[in-house]
This record gives C-alpha cells, sequence and structure tokens, in this order.
C-alpha cells in the first residue's frame, strides 16, 4: 500500500494523465476549476452587458437572443456552483492537504482518487459540449424546476426538450458520482491513515472542515441524484414523476433539488472557514480562538442544514403553516456563523498581524460574507420573503455568500499552500493588486443589486425595456454600475494568472515552511515527493501552538519533540 | 425604506414595517462586527514595538464569553424577528379574509388570464368576464383569488401589494389581497417560464368604486389606438418580434398578404395572410401552425375585433 515503497512514475502519461498521486489529482481538479471559472465568468460578461445595454451588440459575442440569456444565466450558475466551488474547494483541496496534514503518504484508494478526476473530466467535457448541440445548452434555470425543465407540457416538445437539458442532467449526475468516489477517500484517509499522536482534536480545523463537508453532500446528494433520474425519465422515455397531467407533482422536485440544495451552501463554505482558521492563526501567529467551539458549533450548523431548505419554497405553493418552522430554523442557522465570525476577530485580537495577500483574501472573507449574513436574514423572514423572493435582492445576497465563499477564500488558499505545492513563492505585489481590484470591484457589482432589488427588479428579465417602472434612470445607472463594476473585475483577473505563471519560473525558491507554521505540510519539501513524507511523523500537539509562553520561537511545529 | 416601490396593500405597512425593523436591527449589529473587526486587524498589524502575539486559545469560559455574548444577542433578535415574522406572514398567507370578490388567475406562456366574476358576483357563471393581462378590482376590497398555471410555473409577483405565489399547473392555490389606492400596477412573472418570460406583463388595475361598476356593466379592455400597446399588453411581442426576428413564433415584419405553408390537422397546405387568417390565428391558434414552428404552444387571444383591426392596419405597415 505504502507509497514509499514505489518508485515515482516517469512517464509523462503515468505522471500527469493517469495520475494517482493526490497533489497531481488536486491539480487537475484545481486547474479543471479555474478554466471553467473562465467560461463562467464570459456567460456573466453577456448577460450583465445585455442587462446594461439592452439589445445592443455585445464585444466579442454579437446580439444576445432570449434563448441564449436563458442558457447564459441556467449555465453560469450551473458551472460556478458545480464546476468552479465543488471542483476547487473541495476536491482540489482535500486532495492537497489531507493526506500531508494527516501525515499519510497518499489518498486510502488512489486508483479510486483517479478515478474520481477522471469521471469528472467526462462530466465536464459533456457540459461544454452540450453548448454546441442543436438547441443550444440547457436554459430552464439551474434550479432546473419542472415542468418547464422536463418538456412535459404542451407545445414543449420543439424548443425546450433539446439534448441540451438531457446532456445537462447526465454531467450533473456524472459529476456526483466523481465527487462520491473522491469524498470516501477522504473520510478513510482521514479515519484511518492520521499519524501516531495526531488525536481527532489534534486534526487541522481544515481537515474536519472537508471531512464534514464531505459527509454533507453524501447526506443531501441521494434525493437529487433520484431527482434527477426521475427528471431525466420525464424528459425521455414519457413518465411522469412531475407531470401533474399524469398524476405527478412539480413540487417534488423542488424539495428533492432545495434537500440537497441548502447542504450544498455549507459544502462550499466549510472548506473556506478550514482555510480561514489556518490563514487566520498563522498570520496572527496566535492560536485559533476556541478551536473546539468551532467545531460544536459547526456540526450545529450542519445539522440545522438539513432541515431548513424549504425557506427556498416560502412561497412555491407549499403549505402556508410549514413556513413557520422553515423561517424560525433559517433565522437560527446565523447562530454558528455569528460564533465563527467571532472566533475570527478574536483570533486577530492581541496577534502580531502580517497582512500578507492570504490573509488579506482571509480577512476580506469575514467583512464580505458578513453582508451575505446579514442579508440572509431578510430572506429568512418568511414575511419580507413574500416580497424580496424572486427579486434581485436575492441574488445579491446569495452572491455575498458564495463570492466571498467561493473567490475569496479560493484565492487565499491557492496564494496559501502555493509555496508547497509549486516550490515557489508567489509574487506579493501583484497579489494585492489583484486582491484590492477584485475585492472593490465585487461590491461594485452587487451593492447595486440590493438595491434594484429592493426597487422591484424581478429576476431572469432578458430585457428590462419592455418594464417601464424598473427603466427609469437610477435603476439604469445602477445596472451599468454593477456591468461596469464587473468588467473591471474581470480585467483584474490576468494579474493572477500573470503572478501564477511568472512565479513558477521566476519567483524565489520556497524553503519547507515559508510561514513558520505548525500543520505537517509544511514539515515536508516544497514541493513534497511523490510519497510525501520519508518516515511517518510523530505528532505531539495541535496544529495552533503559536507564541507559545517560554519558547524563543513563536511557533511549535506539530511533529516537533520539543 | 424609501427603497421600496410605493404600497397600496393594507398588510404591505406590516410587510415594510418588518424591513425597517431587520434593517435597524441588522445594520446596528453589522456595523459594530465589522468595526470590531476592522479595530482589530489595523490595532494589532505587526509592528517593531509588539514581539508577539498573546497566546489565548480562547476555551475557557472566561475568554469565550467574547464569543457567546454576542451569540446570545443573535439568538434573542432571532427569535424576536421570528416572532415579528410569524404574525405578518400568518395575516398573509394563513387567514384568508372572507371574499368580497372572488377572481381566477392563470398564468400561461405568456401571459396572464383574469377571471372576474362579473355582473352576478359569482364566478363559474354565464357573465364572468375574462381578460388577458388586465386585472379589475375595485379599491378598499377583500380580494381572494385562486392561482393556477396551465403549462409550466409561473409566479404572480405584484411588487405594489407586496405579494408573491407561485402558480403551479395541477392545483390552484388560494391568497388575497386589498387594494387601497385607485391606479394602474404591474403583474410580473417571477419565475422563469420560458424564452418569452421577459413579456409576461400584466396590469392591475385598482378602480374606485363607482367606476369599477361601471366596468362591469361595460367590461371593455384595451381599447388602445396604439397597437403595440395591444400586442405587448396581450403578451405577443414574448414570442413575435415586429423587426424580422425570430423569437418563439414568426415575425409580424411583412406578414400582410404573404403566402405561408400551414400545417392543419398535420396535412400541408398555403394559405394567403388576410384579415379572416389574422383572426383565426389569434382566437384559434391550434387550427393552423406555420411550417418550421413549434405546435400548441400559442393560448388561445382574447382581444376584440376593434383591437385586432387595429393590428392589421399596423401590420400592413410593416413591410
Amino acid at each position: 500500500m505504502s507509497h514509499a515503497m514505489h518508485a515515482a512514475p516517469t512517464s509523462f502519461l503515468r505522471k500527469y494523465v493517469f495520475a494517482t498521486d493526490h497533489k497531481v489529482i488536486g491539480m487537475q481538479y484545481l486547474i479543471t476549476g479555474i478554466l471553467m471559472a473562465l467560461v463562467g465568468g464570459f456567460l456573466s460578461y453577456l448577460f450583465r452587458m445585455q442587462l446594461a445595454f439592452p439589445g445592443e451588440s455585445i464585444p466579442g459575442f454579437g446580439k444576445l437572443a432570449a434563448s441564449q440569456y436563458n442558457i447564459a444565466i441556467t449555465m453560469h450558475g450551473t458551472i460556478m456552483v458545480f464546476w468552479v466551488a465543488m471542483p476547487i474547494l473541495l476536491a482540489a483541496f482535500g486532495n492537497f492537504l489531507i493526506p500531508l496534514m494527516v501525515g499519510a503518504d497518499d489518498m486510502a484508494f488512489p486508483t479510486l482518487n483517479m478515478m474520481s478526476y477522471q469521471v469528472f473530466f467526462i462530466s465536464t467535457v459533456i457540459l461544454l459540449v452540450s453548448f454546441f448541440v442543436p438547441g443550444g445548452a440547457f436554459a430552464a434555470g439551474w434550479t432546473a424546476y419542472p415542468p418547464l425543465s422536463a418538456g412535459t407540457y404542451a407545445g414543449s416538445k420543439d424548443f425546450l426538450s433539446n439534448m441540451g437539458g438531457h446532456l445537462w442532467i447526465i454531467a450533473i449526475a456524472l459529476e456526483f458520482i466523481a465527487f462520491l468516489m473522491g469524498g470516501i477517500n477522504f473520510l478513510v484517509t482521514s479515519f484511518n491513515m492520521r499519524a501516531p499522536g495526531l488525536s481527532w482534536f489534534r486534526l487541522p480545523v481544515v481537515v474536519w472542515m472537508l471531512d464534514l463537508a464531505v459527509l454533507l453532500f453524501m447526506f443531501s446528494i441521494g434525493p437529487l441524484l433520484a431527482g434527477a433520474i426521475m427528471l431525466l425519465f420525464d424528459r425521455t422515455v414519457g413518465t411522469g414523476f412531475y407531470d401533474p397531467a399524469q398524476g405527478g407533482d412539480p413540487i417534488l422536485f423542488q424539495h428533492l433539488f432545495w434537500f440537497f440544495g441548502h447542504p450544498e451552501v455549507y459544502v462550499m463554505l466549510l472548506p473556506t472557514l478550514g482555510f480561514l482558521c489556518e490563514i487566520l492563526a498563522t498570520f496572527a501567529r496566535k492560536p485559533i480562538f476556541g478551536y473546539k467551539y468551532i467545531l460544536y458549533f459547526t456540526f450545529g450548523a450542519a445539522l440545522l442544514s438539513f432541515i431548513v431548505w424549504a425557506h427556498h419554497q416560502f412561497v412555491s405553493g407549499i403549505n402556508p403553516r410549514m413556513a413557520n418552522f422553515f423561517s424560525l430554523t433559517t433565522l437560527l442557522i446565523s447562530v454558528p456563523f455569528t460564533v465563527i465570525v467571532f472566533a475570527s476577530i478574536a483570533t486577530l485580537w492581541r496577534g502580531n498581524i502580517q497582512f500578507s495577500v492570504p490573509m488579506l483574501w482571509a480577512v476580506g472573507f469575514v467583512a464580505e460574507f458578513m453582508i451575505g449574513g446579514v442579508t440572509g436574514v431578510y430572506l429568512g423572514s418568511s414575511a419580507f420573503d413574500i416580497y424580496a423572493h424572486d427579486t434581485y435582492f436575492v441574488i445579491a445576497h446569495f452572491h455575498y455568500a458564495l463570492i466571498p465563499t467561493v473567490v475569496f477564500g479560493g484565492f487565499a488558499a491557492i496564494h496559501f499552500w502555493y509555496p508547497k505545492f509549486m516550490g515557489r513563492m508567489p509574487n506579493e505585489t501583484l497579489g494585492k493588486w489583484h486582491f484590492w481590484i477584485t475585492a472593490i470591484a465585487f461590491n461594485g457589482i452587487f451593492l447595486p443589486l440590493f438595491f434594484t432589488g429592493l426597487m422591484g427588479e424581478h429576476r431572469r428579465i432578458f430585457d428590462y425595456s419592455a418594464w417601464p417602472s424598473l427603466m427609469t434612470d437610477e435603476m439604469k445607472l445602477y445596472r451599468k454600475f454593477a456591468t461596469t463594476s464587473l468588467l473591471v473585475l474581470l480585467a483584474a483577473q490576468p494579474l493572477f494568472f500573470i503572478n501564477m505563471i511568472y512565479s513558477y519560473f521566476k519567483g524565489a525558491w520556497a524553503v519547507n515552511n515559508p510561514y513558520k507554521a505548525n500543520s505537517l505540510e509544511w514539515s515536508v519539501p516544497s514541493p513534497p515527493p511523490h510519497g510525501n513524507f520519508t518516515e511517518v511523523p510523530t505528532v505531539y500537539r495541535g496544529a495552533y501552538e503559536f507564541s507559545v509562553p517560554g519558547r524563543e520561537a513563536d511557533y511549535w511545529p506539530q511533529d516537533a519533540k520539543s | 425604506m424609501n427603497f421600496l416601490p410605493e404600497n397600496i396593500a393594507t398588510y404591505g405597512t406590516q410587510i415594510d414595517g418588518l424591513a425597517a425593523l431587520i434593517s435597524w436591527l441588522g445594520l446596528t449589529s453589522f456595523v459594530l462586527a465589522e468595526a470590531a473587526l476592522v479595530y482589530a486587524a489595523f490595532r494589532y498589524r505587526r509592528s517593531e514595538k509588539r514581539k508577539r502575539a498573546a497566546y489565548i486559545k480562547g476555551e475557557s469560559w472566561g475568554q469565550a464569553k467574547w464569543i457567546f455574548i454576542p451569540l446570545i444577542l443573535v439568538v434573542l433578535l432571532d427569535i424576536f424577528i421570528d416572532i415579528k415574522t410569524t404574525a405578518v406572514w400568518k395575516q398573509v398567507k394563513i387567514d384568508l379574509p372572507t371574499a368580497d370578490m372572488n377572481v381566477r388567475i392563470v398564468g400561461q406562456q405568456f401571459n396572464w388570464q383574469f377571471t372576474h366574476p362579473g355582473k352576478d358576483g359569482k364566478l363559474g357563471t354565464e357573465d364572468d368576464v375574462k381578460t388577458t393581462n388586465e386585472l379589475h378590482v375595485p379599491v378598499d376590497t377583500n380580494v381572494v383569488f385562486e392561482l393556477g398555471a396551465k403549462d409550466v410555473l409561473h409566479s404572480f409577483f405584484v411588487p405594489a401589494l407586496r405579494l408573491t405565489q407561485d402558480a403551479v399547473p395541477g392545483r390552484f392555490i388560494h391568497g388575497w389581497f386589498n387594494a387601497t389606492k385607485p391606479g394602474k400596477y404591474e403583474i410580473a412573472c417571477g419565475q422563469i417560464c420560458g424564452t418569452g418570460h421577459t413579456g409576461m406583463r400584466g396590469m392591475l388595475i385598482v378602480h374606485n368604486k363607482e367606476e369599477f361598476q361601471k366596468w362591469v356593466e361595460n367590461p371593455v379592455t384595451g381599447g388602445s389606438t396604439d397597437p403595440m400597446e395591444i400586442l405587448k399588453g396581450n403578451g405577443c411581442t414574448s414570442c413575435h418580434s415586429v423587426d424580422g426576428t425570430r423569437v418563439v413564433g414568426p415575425s409580424y415584419k411583412g406578414i400582410w398578404g404573404r403566402s405561408e405553408t400551414v400545417i392543419t390537422d398535420g396535412a400541408e397546405r398555403q394559405v394567403v395572410v388576410d384579415e379572416a387568417y389574422i383572426k383565426k390565428s389569434i382566437r384559434e391558434p391550434k387550427a393552423d401552425t406555420v411550417k418550421g414552428y413549434p405546435a400548441g404552444v400559442m393560448p388561445a387571444g382574447t382581444l376584440s375585433d376593434a383591437d385586432i383591426d387595429v393590428l392589421i392596419k399596423y401590420f400592413k405597415t410593416l413591410k
């Protein structure tokens, strides 16, 4: 089993294509995720341009038709959640970090791990191909509510029940299978392959968070996978699970979707909370404040996330009495996140803070995520949701939850562990410019949308020229401001790519432990060799023993005997 | 909360009040938390004077109180907001008042169909008044609606009433509102329903009581001499362009006098587009389908002869 006994693979195919090394698989997931983010970003460019300048030709594309607009918004949501957030935060960093942080030579099942990426790759190809089939890609919204998505209603056959929708469902289903294969590896590796002395409460928070994310995913995915297959059957073989004319029920799908969909938010969020803890402790040179409380309240949030799903359905036609229960649970989910925000602030308190690039992204995450949290209270309140449910207020809210999580969290992690996996230090100046432009532009996109949402701007409209009350000068200005900010944000991203590529060739060499951090991945060379550790490390303490009184050094590696 | 549009619903005041309450409580907590974060980040940034950080693990109660005190405050605020929320929700969605008037609302691709009770004040009788995209109600009246959908999900969203309710095929959902001010207000479709979703725009027309009585006696709709107003008002432009662009159905450009291949009962035939064909296509759209376009998509229109005459005059100019 042990990789240390095998020689590292030498052929190109074995090393990079049919790789079983967790670090290479992590890199495959990361690069695929980043490339998909470019596709998702381009789609947002298309629909934001159409919204700000309706009917005008979009540079680099041409005129956007109503049907293409629906494709763009559907695929933007699908790609950003399933092909960017999950592969980058969960799959890439789970693969990079778990074996190294538990002191293992690789994942428990390396071949299964390889298959996980390969199935994911196939799902990516299928999704991208769907743009080019007759009728275009799926266009019924990323939540795929039937009957529109099922195509079982009168007159649907010719323009929606197309190949794009079939491929969308198949790609999603394959992607879930890929993450199940990867996820079982995360769990088995961190349960069974921890180094001697590495008890549960000495594990870095990020390992806990990645494992919890996998558990949430596994417990919630069954209903949606079944729901997606039923949808595929409705589309292809004429079943009527969601067709009222055949005794089916469209709202059934919404329950199956959101029973998965809400825990899915935490599948994305938990890895980032893990990155946050590692980065805050390292750059504040302090133990993470309330390690055990963070874990306990995260368990609480994870359990609670299974009983909040119907807040997506307050006005969908469910029994209105149900809303009272879901409104209460939804408001209460603010509790664990209050703990985490205040634990972050308390970690900074009386620290010795260095604002490196990863630290900027991490503190930026906390600052921005709070906006997502506070605006969630408006929507969790079922009565105000009656007004805001289908407006841009919702769009702004969930982007303030997801962009800090995925973009801020993703960039934080990439910058923080870049030296470990690339063997070179990324450029700080480029990194800081990239951070500030991206962070400011992000607020420029979504702050105006809270206000247009409150003014009644409803969602998924292709051209507001048809709605005089939503074409006031003020609202037009807000829309143009949001779109311009998006252009600035997109224009800043080459800074990131230049930094990554330039530093790979020209950056300063990274030592084993450039930040003087404690967890086990910093005890091996950068980049770690095949098999990671030359001998199995022994762990003597937790991962956050920074600035311990009486010690000269302000850090204390987990595997240092004294 | 002056960002919200004008409110004309009896219960709208409570909904707006809830938004104001959440804004005050939320913004206060938010500003305090951000201030603490920014203060900590700047106050304790790396400097020459401070040699090292304090060793604080935050696990003893004495230290952990700094996360538990905010936590208790947040729980109390949550419960307070939840109690207020539940009361408003109950009033809007659970306790339907006795109806002064019943209407039926049906969403379809891509317009709203409204059935008003007519002179006898009862739904489901001979004198029911059916309209497309125009809902007529009297002011200060408890209107109880039954909301359904013909094909896919739609959502009855009237910003001025602070009301959203999804319309689901296969069932009727009951709800209510009471409008307090005469005028015309937009009705949107809040749920993506297909390519023509943008054009699914209805109007809520609130009359004062005498005016409403007059409308019931002589229920005219439309009556416009502006063809685009008629086309948009009936949701036609969701699927048919006037500039030759293909949307869902054929464009109106050059339609008058054109020879079309249509499919009637599965057989192809040639027709010339004239007045009779246009009337039939609006009122019985399923009878003939232009070849190359999807069949069975278009709902039957309820346009008056006068409206159709205005349209025909306009089509003649669309060369």
